[in-house]
């Protein structure tokens, strides 16, 4: 067949420059259809941002509370200080246990003194007998810890046994249910995203029926006739995901002092700062990728490839 | 260079556009293709760079079956032919500049390139200064020059001009003429479907007449029939 056979791949790589100006064209030549194209992207990938950062915020409020769930065992002023020790001993040797820590009736004090430093009324009332000795005992898992308890509530010399399973449980369904209804909405929301730009470009599509045409009769090869729809969603992609972005830092700039407040007490601050860096990172891949992959179905569609 | 053997087209209408018809074309040859309207000179240049495929029969261009290559293939093939079209197919929405050099872009010519050689073509056609009008600015002869001015741009090997002069006042159907043939001299083939039994005559080429689908006349040095 000699030279009508071979493709001229490397004419579709030369061209990538000329697609990318074309693609720009028909976004500048249909303005209306790139701004409500533009603005609705723009409120999905917003929303879904919203929703994936309060997602990974809760995960790691989650994982700071269940952390932090220990239980904590009073013991009545007569108990003797080597019973406590023995039971301290007894029970960091159980598997579920990570670690047990005795807090004497005297660094009980010292912690309330410091607690309460400003207040003199309140240090002057107090002495080291009335501050009950505790252990205060770590779990590995947060399930184990409603046994432990139970069976601790029924050794001698104990007063009280407090632990944290409620809050943490309370606050774990109402994480799993934003994980859900988030997770839920940004597919929902990424999902139409997608429609608007497939209808966009097939918009696009069927305005240039005989452009496409004509290209077609002069040797365009496919990715030529394509390329530039891509480019069309890539850029109206990253447009979006880039005021969506610049939105929600705002936003988060605004509130960040409050923000701050409240989390930076918790043990994976760090973490959750660079796991949002990685959301940002992520949002500005999603855009244009979500805009590619919706012109392709669009292009496919509606150029019937 | 261009064979058809035994080629037919019918289409869905039932129009049977082609009948079993045999042409041979060599490199480098002037052919007049003439016949009343619906005689298939149109069809026939469709088929050659496919933009219809036959019913039966084989065509082939430089020794390639034609008729069995792939959707994939087609570029290559189009790119061998500048086509006038009846009805121009200009981009509405593109200048005369933009129309002309769509063919290079395709090719994918860097663009200083395009420039000289669109700025070339236009002045063969005699449109410099129009380069940045739009086909909706310009009168039906001068649409079809940049017609013509698209279709030989890109140098390709064989120029297919249905009714060139169709709408072009008779100075300018001799200057379209003159044009087609400088082209030809230069070892493009090429072969013009007209109307116009004055410039065939003239000219004294090969003329090949069709008449509903059939090859009722071919003649090396012919006129109008």
């Amino acid at each position: 067949m000699g030279v009508l056979l071979t493709t001229k791949k490397e004419e579709a790589m030369s061209s990538f420059l000329k697609s990318l100006k074309t693609g720009a064209k028909y976004i500048r030549r249909s303005r209306f259809l790139t701004m409500s194209c533009v603005f609705s992207m723009t409120f999905s990938l917003f929303l879904s941002l919203a929703f994936v950062t309060a997602v990974v915020v809760s995960h790691y409020v989650l994982k700071g509370l269940e952390e932090k769930a220990q239980i904590t065992v009073f013991f009545k002023p007569s108990t003797p200080e080597n019973s406590i020790l023995s039971l301290q001993k007894e029970l960091s040797a159980r598997e579920e246990v990570e670690k047990v820590s005795y807090v004497s009736q005297e660094d009980a004090l010292k912690i309330y003194l410091g607690q309460h430093q400003n207040d003199p009324t309140l240090l002057e009332s107090v002495s080291s007998n009335i501050l009950p000795a505790s252990l205060e005992i770590k779990s590995k898992k947060l399930t184990s810890l409603e046994a432990l308890a139970s069976d601790l509530r029924k050794r001698d010399g104990v007063d009280e046994v407090i632990f944290f399973k409620d809050v943490v449980d309370t606050f774990g369904r109402w994480a799993l249910v934003l994980r859900v209804a988030g997770l839920s909405l940004v597919a929902v929301m990424l999902l139409v995203s997608m429609l608007t730009v497939l209808l966009a470009v097939g918009v696009s599509v069927k305005i240039r029926a005989d452009e496409i045409e004509i290209m077609r009769l002069v040797g365009a090869t496919d990715s030529q006739v394509t390329t530039p729809f891509l480019w069309q969603g890539a850029l109206y992609g990253f447009i979006s995901s880039l005021v969506s972005f610049i939105f929600f830092a705002v936003i988060i700039a605004f509130s960040y002092p409050a923000l701050k407040s409240v989390f930076s007490s918790m043990p994976h601050f760090a973490e959750l700062n660079l796991s949002l860096a990685a959301v940002g990172v992520l949002h500005f891949f999603l855009g244009p990728m979500l805009g590619i992959f919706s012109s392709f179905l669009g292009v496919k569609k509606y150029l019937k490839l | 260079m261009i064979k058809f053997d035994g080629v037919s087209k019918t289409y869905k209408n039932g129009n049977k556009a082609l009948d079993k018809v045999d042409l041979n074309i060599k490199g480098g040859e002037f052919v007049f293709v003439i016949g009343p309207s619906g005689a298939g000179k149109t069809t026939l240049f469709k088929l050659l760079y496919l933009e219809e495929t036959p019913d039966e029969g084989q065509i082939f261009f430089n020794d390639d079956d034609i008729t069995v290559l792939k959707r994939s293939q087609l570029p290559k093939l189009r790119r061998n032919f500048g086509v006038v079209f009846q009805d121009f197919r200009l981009l509405p929405t593109a200048s005369v500049f933009e129309n002309t050099a769509l063919v290079l872009e395709v090719l994918g010519l860097p663009e200083d390139e395009i420039e000289d050689k669109v700025m070339s073509a236009l002045k063969l056609v005699g449109l410099s200064g129009k380069e940045y009008s739009f086909p909706w600015q310009l009168s039906g002869g001068e649409r079809q020059r940049v017609a013509l001015a698209r279709a030989l741009v890109g140098s390709p090997a064989v120029i297919l001009a249905d009714e060139p002069t169709a709408e072009v006042d008779p100075a300018l159907t001799w200057n379209i003429i003159e044009i087609l043939e400088k082209i030809n001299k230069a070892g493009t083939t090429v072969v013009v479907a007209t109307h116009d039994s004055e410039i065939v005559n003239s000219l004294k080429k090969r003329v090949v007449k069709l008449d509903r689908g059939r090859i009722t006349h071919d003649e090396k040095r012919g006129s109008y029939v």
